[in-house]
């Protein structure tokens, strides 16, 4: 690091003096990378979505990508001095991931409108404003959060830290790229064995005590049934940077299948089939997590993260003084990394109109319903991002299509069952609460790498509605590509909605009367309860244990003990020097791999 | 972990295990939609999870009531060689953030390009090693300067990381200009921190 630029004499360019010019972070071309990256990624991931069930995030993605364009194209070709730094970078992978948010949120909610039958119904513009709200609400949440998760709690969001680590990479030194591309080689070589069947995506290690897994039953069977472990190294690598941070995750799920089912099974507290007699096999494992733990589960993190907000009352009032304070310098000319906290006043007040508007004209002019609607609306979105930002801050995992269930649950009970506007308000809240994840994780970047929290959100508002409305266009004109203009997804087509599909299910489930109302309450009064013993977000951890299946917890787990192990062994500096980069190319290698296997696949039209 | 601590901690365990028994138990009975599945669960398993919501409430308070008496740092010794660091107490802490100032003090742009590398592996450290420090203290913080002022320090202690961070990009991305300004917003930041800890805890 110690060149000199000299003139060079054989009549070439002079190089770029990078070290004279200004610190390039916003820039034109990082946001127009950004955008079309983001545009690009949320119209494929729609699709992804829609044929496989599942949202990618874009971070490490366009984090790469950023590095080819802005410093190898912007650098190297081009001779802009200075241009690619991490910095920028970091703007451009902020925005390119902030927009792909929408595909995930849209994706997950919208379509179950058409697989419902109400395609004639929809009002395009009201699903884009509903869409547009939930994003820009999930970018004003974060105001206060960011302070509460990142500063205050020091909650490690794994594919933050991943995504700092590929930033910074440059200038870490070789033996760290090394471990990096340790990790990211391993992570490739996993993934690719899982998916070409050289390797089990699941090790079903219960399973190998069973004679007959298909007729295992009882306490006995539910154990060996329910324990298996993941061959996710993203899931791994998640835990290995958690550390003791997200034990309690892994300890609830230990709680749940090897404490709470065996009982629950034992004990014949779970639905009977339909002759009275307990299942065996799958069915029994359905039963126990589909029939009580899941639903409690959701109920767990509801009522964690409400208590959570009332204990953590005096830090969130903290975070919003210091916000005040950084207010005040800078109307005396300082520079501040803060957004305003009338930002986050008016978002809220904006965010209610948005919904205000949806829900009156949803619902043709009725006020009062309207009102609930959006402050009901509102105040769900709020507490979803809560629950989104601490889960994805601890484990790195979101527990979407819950949080997605449990606001059209709600909107069906505000609105006497009007599905349209209620899966219209649903999107809202997809779209806002998946913003809230990524836009943390993006933030801890920013915090690892030296980026300005102001500026991140700022140019996050500056695209949020660009998301929404290119995932709607996709999801209807995917919809326009079936035989005579429609059914171009849904069960029986080539792109089957998976999570469409099951919130369609619970919709009709809900208006129908059969939600299991009762394992959500008990599940929040078992939230709050968890609140008072004296360690941050433990109901939101052990909710979202209870809510995943054991093969995820277990391997997450794992991560998590061999991490601590290794720390107290090997020292501090190991986990910076060694575990750190070693699981960041497990997360992006299990991330990259995956994206590129579905694009391949997808191409090749299987 | 102190006996009082341990004792709420396994009752809490104990009453979570119970509650999430008969939250996961099925109501029996006809017609069992909307409200009414509530109240059927209630009157089938409402006493035993009652039971266990109770347990937890006595478990979380008394794990709560003995986290307030002094915490103690379980933080190990430094394997690296580098000074022990298993101390704990308000005076540690000051000293873990002069500690901080004093090593951001000399640091200055001033001699860049040559001194990039050293400068650059300052700031590493300082943000692997003597942050996490700090930061394992964050319980006795709390409980020492209440949440609020916690949140309010901590908001200062974040800045200076985040300048000494961008400082360490600067560097790396070779952008000189801009290395002064981030350390000198790292030194405001750990200045501010150390005055709201000083006020609080001397």
């Amino acid at each position: 690091m110690t060149d000199t630029p000299a003139v060079p004499t054989d009549g070439t360019d002079p190089p770029a003096r990078p070290n004279d010019a200004p610190y390039r972070e916003i820039t034109f071309s990082a946001v127009v990378l950004g955008v079309i990256q983001g545009a690009i990624m949320t119209a494929s991931f729609v699709y992804i979505g829609l044929k496989l069930g599942f949202g990618l995030s874009g971070s490490t993605v366009a984090a790469i990508l950023g590095f080819a364009l802005l410093r190898g194209v912007g650098r190297g070709v081009l001779k802009i001095p200075g241009a690619g730094s991490i910095v920028e970078n970091n703007i451009n992978q902020t925005i390119a991931s902030g927009i792909n948010t929408a595909s995930a949120g849209v994706t997950f909610t919208f379509p179950a409108l058409y697989l419902l039958g109400l395609q004639d119904q929809i009002d395009f513009k009201l699903a884009i404003l509903a869409a547009v709200a939930g994003s820009f609400m999930g970018i004003v949440i974060i105001i206060p959060l960011r302070k509460q998760m990142i500063e205050i709690e020091r909650l490690k969001f794994p594919s933050g830290v991943a995504v700092a680590t590929i930033l910074k990479s440059p200038g870490a030194g070789a033996a760290k790229a090394k471990r990096l591309g340790i990790g990211f080689a391993v992570a490739v070589g996993i993934t690719l064995s899982t998916t070409y069947e050289l390797l089990p995506e699941t090790l079903e290690i219960g399973s190998w005590f069973l004679e007959d897994p298909e007729t295992a039953g009882g306490w006995s069977g539910i154990l060996a049934l329910g324990t298996s472990l993941s061959l996710s190294m993203a899931n791994f690598g998640a835990g290995l940077l958690s550390g003791r941070g997200g034990l309690a995750f892994a300890v609830g799920g230990v709680l749940s299948w090897w404490i709470i089912a065996p009982f629950i099974v034992g004990q014949g507290f779970i639905a009977p089939g339909p002759e009275g007699v307990l299942p065996t096999g799958g069915d029994l494992w359905g039963a126990v997590y589909f029939g009580s733990l899941r639903p409690v589960g959701i109920g767990v993190l509801i009522g964690g993260a409400l208590a959570g907000v009332v204990m953590s009352y005096p830090a969130l009032k903290g975070a919003i003084k210091s916000l005040r304070s950084a207010a005040k310098l800078a109307k005396q000319g300082a520079s501040t990394d803060e957004l305003p906290p009338k930002i986050l006043v008016f978002g809220l007040i904006a965010s209610f109109a948005a919904l205000f508007v949806v829900a009156f004209l949803g619902s043709d002019g009725a006020i009062a319903m309207a009102l609930s609607v959006a402050a009901a609306g509102t105040i769900w979105l709020g507490l979803a991002g809560l629950i989104v930002a601490q889960a994805t801050g601890a484990t790195d995992i979101s527990p979407l299509s819950g949080l997605a269930l449990i606001a059209v649950t709600l909107m069906l009970a505000l609105t006497a069952n009007n599905v349209l506007l209620a899966v219209t308000i649903g999107i809202a809240v997809c779209v806002a609460t998946n913003q809230c994840a990524d836009m943390m994780s993006d933030l801890k970047t920013g915090h690892l790498v030296g980026g300005v929290p102001r500026k991140q959100q700022l140019v996050q508002f500056g695209v949020a509605w660009v998301g929404p409305a290119i995932a709607i266009g996709t999801v209807a004109l995917l919809w326009a590509g079936g035989e005579n203009g429609t059914g171009g997804f849904g069960e029986g087509t080539a792109l089957p909605a998976p999570q469409a599909g099951a919130l369609k299910g619970m919709v009709e489930g809900v208006v129908q009367g059969n939600a299991p109302l009762d394992k959500y309450v008990a599940g929040a009064v078992i939230g709050g309860s968890l609140a008072l013993f004296p360690i941050a977000g433990l109901g939101v951890l052990i909710g979202l244990a209870m809510y995943l299946p054991f093969e995820i917890t277990l391997g997450y787990g794992i991560g998590c003990v061999t991490s601590m192990l290794l720390e107290k062994k090997l020292g501090r500096r190991f986990y910076g020097d060694f575990i750190v980069p070693v699981a960041a190319g497990f997360i992006v290698g299990e991330a990259l791999t995956s994206l590129t296997i579905t694009m391949v696949k997808l191409a090749g039209g299987s | 972990m102190n006996p009082m601590k341990l004792i709420g901690f396994l009752i809490f365990v104990a009453g979570l295990t119970v509650a999430g028994w008969f939250a996961s138990y099925v109501p029996r009975g006809e017609e069992l939609v909307g409200l009414a599945r509530i109240k059927v669960w209630f009157g089938q398993a409402g006493v035993w999870f009652l039971l266990g919501i109770g347990a937890m409430v006595v478990g979380g308070l008394l794990a709560r009531r003995a986290n307030k008496a002094p915490a103690a740092s379980d933080a190990g010794g430094d394997k690296d060689g580098g000074a022990y660091r298993g101390g704990s107490g308000p005076k540690h802490v000051l000293a873990l953030l002069d500690e901080i100032a004093s090593t951001l003090e000399p640091l200055s742009a001033s001699g860049l390009p040559e001194g990039s590398k050293k400068l650059a592996d300052t700031l590493d450290a300082l943000l692997a090693d003597t942050v996490p420090d700090f930061l394992d203290q964050r319980e006795l913080l709390i409980d020492k300067l209440g949440l609020e002022t916690f949140a309010e320090m901590i908001g200062h202690f974040a800045s200076m990381e985040r300048g000494a961070a961008r400082a360490w990009s600067a560097l790396t991305d070779e952008v000189y200009s801009e290395v002064e300004p981030s350390l000198q917003k790292a030194k405001d930041g750990i200045a501010a921190a150390q005055e709201i800890a000083r006020a609080a805890l001397a």
